[in-house]
């Protein structure tokens, strides 16, 4: 861990403090290649689910001289290899806040300001999105978590781990301290704890890590007694921290596997429904690898990215009714009364081995004729395997049949997409098809990350880009709550700085105004991206609604807007953006404009500033 | 004097007031049908779901409207009492005839689209 020897005045440190520091530094510095050993070891489990065997991070015993509880509490976090914190500051984190600028250097975990609690929260989901990996976010226990809570459920619904430390005040209460702060959330998180001790504290941290990451992944939560932060460490006191081991994601039974690969090799007409079925690239590759062996169709809900967007054999929702063998892949949602009569369901999924009751996220019972409770990612490779070894050559040769069926069905809608993307492609204010090829063109041969909700713009992007590599896309909130997309595509963004990559955010207007302040923290952290607005001036799906409501009631429609538009006036992002330090154009309501706009904000992207374009849209 | 005075002065507010409705019903003359249907496209939300010119919205939300109209009768009849998905507008109340006419007027003086061969863009 390198830390700085002088403060920011330049004066150095006490003494005391050095010799603490290079006494700890030992301990550090031996477990140093055991922590990265286990955080490869990690990634290795959390995309293949190959990792028996696996190194885990040693322990650590740590003999005290003068530390401040906070400070020990980063060296447990220390195991997590946090490369960011988000925080909403607040007094009683303060002795935390405190260890990670001076104890920590500001590094592993640095600082990433958030102006809501929320957006320190959604960046956090963003970011594992993209990175596999967890943030952790530091906000205040009472007030603060109410703020956030939103960005919790959505995380919760989303199967996103994020690891969230909350300030709190029983030892000496004020007017916000909690009584249990955590309460508030634990019907939408996986577990949490409120520490009384300081190697309570270190149990719980690593205990919540390991919880929160082991499938279904999911946020957890500490909260952090501003006593115990700011407590003095008597000298000489020894505590330990546990070691940390990541836990091998569940695989489904060999013996059922092989039955579900029967099930699929003798099909007619298998279908592959999948939803957050690819946590990683090899998750990607596994689907399509089982996909293409059937030569299956499969249907992708875009909840992450799990299946080529140019593959032959994606296929639309309706196709589960042709079906006579369906395979829910973390899909848990897909009820039988969407297949035809006599079709067979079959589900790997992780939703059993862990849910809540009060929030019901999880919508009619699934009633499936075949069920393994796993992971469908860890799964993936026995059941390629299982059915490779089941398929015939003869069978082989006959699914090739089925396969160009469902590429010429792939071929007539992608092409029935192109002629609805062309209709109004001249218009103004602009067609969001029109948008989104203007923008593909820009971007098409970058690497570039879509990094707002997968189905912004209409489904544009999704109908008219090639995605085929897991970073192409986040897929959405889980929680369809409005606000999200804003927060999340930064801190998706984040994640994809040190890769340099071109981060995409086709942005609604209705959910950026939920948290403009967060366009504040991508200009102060210098987080590249660029945010292109679907600005209809409206909360345009309600207003459909609303109409549609009026009209089966036989009254007035013509009033329908009324609570829904968002004019009157309208909102100059582009001028807000410009305000918090980004590059920015708009309002752009003529298709001819939107190239050269396209092309200035790149360039300005690529120069490490985010850049905002204001498009004036149709509504849809 | 007095009277003479204010005799002119009705005459004079009667000779404006029939400028007024004159020139109302010239500008009423003036409105094409085309524009009316425009601006009742928004009024009575049909822009919701089909968009400003009738192109549609998402594949699976609202077809597109602006070809293939065969009639103004027809296309009323089905805003009348329509299928699928499209709630209906039952009354005078809901949406005048004369609206309907106008949209269907504004709907057919649109330029067509080209076709998506024809877009580079949507020919990568």
């Amino acid at each position: 861990m390198d830390k700085p020897d002088k403060d920011k005045s330049g004066k150095s440190k006490p003494e005391e403090n050095s010799v603490d520091r290079r006494s700890f530094i030992k301990a550090a510095a031996a477990s140093g290649a055991a922590l990265a050993a286990g955080a490869h070891s990690l990634s290795a489990q959390v995309s293949g689910g190959t990792a028996a065997g696996a190194a885990a991070t040693e322990v650590i015993e740590i003999v005290s001289d003068r530390k401040h509880g906070s400070d020990f509490m980063m060296d447990v976090l220390k195991q997590m290899d946090f490369e960011f914190m988000t925080i909403n500051t607040h007094s009683d984190s303060a002795g935390l806040q405190e260890s990670v600028i001076n104890y920590m250097g500001n590094v592993n975990p640095e600082l990433i300001t958030g102006l809501h609690e929320e957006v320190c929260v959604a960046m956090a989901h963003g970011y594992y999105k993209i990175e596999g990996k967890p943030l952790a976010t530091l906000i205040y226990g009472s007030v603060g978590l109410q703020h956030a809570s939103m960005a919790v459920y959505s995380a919760f619904c989303d199967r996103v781990p994020i690891f969230i430390m909350l300030g709190n005040q029983r030892h000496n209460p004020n007017s916000r301290s909690v009584q249990d702060a955590p309460a508030m959330v634990r019907d939408f998180t996986k577990w949490d704890d409120s520490p009384l001790s300081l190697e309570h504290f270190a149990q719980s941290a690593v205990r919540a890590y390991s919880v929160a990451m082991t499938t279904p992944t999911m946020p957890v939560v500490l909260s952090v007694d501003k006593k115990l932060q700011e407590m003095i460490i008597p000298k000489g006191e020894k505590l330990r921290i546990p070691k940390y081991t990541p836990n091998t994601p569940p695989a489904g039974d060999p013996n059922a596997v092989r039955e579900l690969a029967k099930m699929l090799v003798d099909a007619e007409l298998p279908v592959l429904g999948v939803e957050r079925a690819a946590r990683s690239q090899a998750g990607l590759e596994y689907i399509i690898e089982l996909a293409e062996l059937l030569q299956a169709g499969v249907v992708d809900t875009i909840q992450r990215m799990n299946f080529p967007s140019r593959h032959p054999l994606l296929q639309e929702p309706s196709i589960f009714g042709e079906a006579d063998m369906v395979l829910a892949l973390e899909m848990p949602m897909l009820s039988h009364s969407r297949l035809k009569e006599g079709a067979k369901l079959a589900s790997i999924s992780g939703f059993d081995l862990f849910t809540r009751s009060n929030y019901w996220h999880f919508g009619d019972y699934q009633e499936p004729d075949f069920s393994i409770a796993a992971d469908a990612e860890a799964t993936l490779p026995l059941l390629i395997e299982e059915v490779r070894q089941q398929m015939s050559r003869s069978k082989r040769s006959a699914v090739r049949a089925r396969g160009a069926k469902f590429a010429e069905i792939n071929k007539q809608n992608r092409e029935r997409d192109k002629a609805f993307a062309a209709n109004g492609w001249n218009d103004s204010p602009l067609n969001t098809a029109r948008v989104a090829a203007e923008l593909w063109e820009q971007i098409k041969n970058k690497d570039w990350s879509l990094v707002s909700r997968s189905d912004g713009m209409s489904d544009w992007a999704w109908k008219l880009w090639d995605f085929n590599k897991y970073y192409h896309h986040i897929g959405q909130s889980g929680s369809v709550g409005v606000g999200y997309s804003n927060p999340a595509s930064v801190g998706a963004a984040l994640a994809n700085r040190k890769h340099g990559r071109l981060s995409i955010n086709l942005q609604n207007d209705g959910d950026f105004m939920f948290l403009p302040s967060t366009l504040w923290t991508a200009a102060h952290h210098k987080i590249p991206m660029l945010t292109v607005m679907h600005n209809n001036r409206a909360y345009n799906q309600e207003i459909m609604l609303i109409s549609r409501m009026a009209a089966l009631r036989d009254r007035d429609v013509s009033r329908c807007t009324i609570g829904s538009v968002i004019d009157n006036p309208n909102i100059d992002f582009a001028q807000m953006a410009r305000s918090m330090g980004w590059y920015a154009e708009g309002p752009i309501e003529h298709p001819s404009e939107l190239a050269p706009a396209m092309k200035r904000a790149i360039a300005a992207v690529e120069s490490g500033q985010p850049a905002l374009l204001d498009t004036v849209t149709h509504p849809n | 004097m007095y009277l003479i005075k204010k005799s002119q002065l009705v005459c004079s507010r009667i000779i404006i007031a029939l400028m007024f409705l004159v020139g109302a019903q010239s500008v009423h003359a003036q409105t094409t049908a085309e524009e009316r249907g425009k601006q009742d496209f928004v009024t009575y939300m049909c822009y919701g779901c089909h968009g400003f010119t009738g192109q549609g919205g998402q594949t699976d939300v609202a077809p597109r409207i602006n070809v293939d109209v065969h009639t103004a009768e027809s296309m009323a009849a089905y805003a009348r009492n329509p299928g699928g998905r499209m709630p209906p507008y039952h009354t005078e109340a809901q949406i005048p005839d004369q609206a309907l006419r106008d949209i269907y007027a504004y709907l057919k003086s649109l330029p067509p689209s080209p076709a998506w061969e024809d877009i580079p863009l949507l020919n990568d």
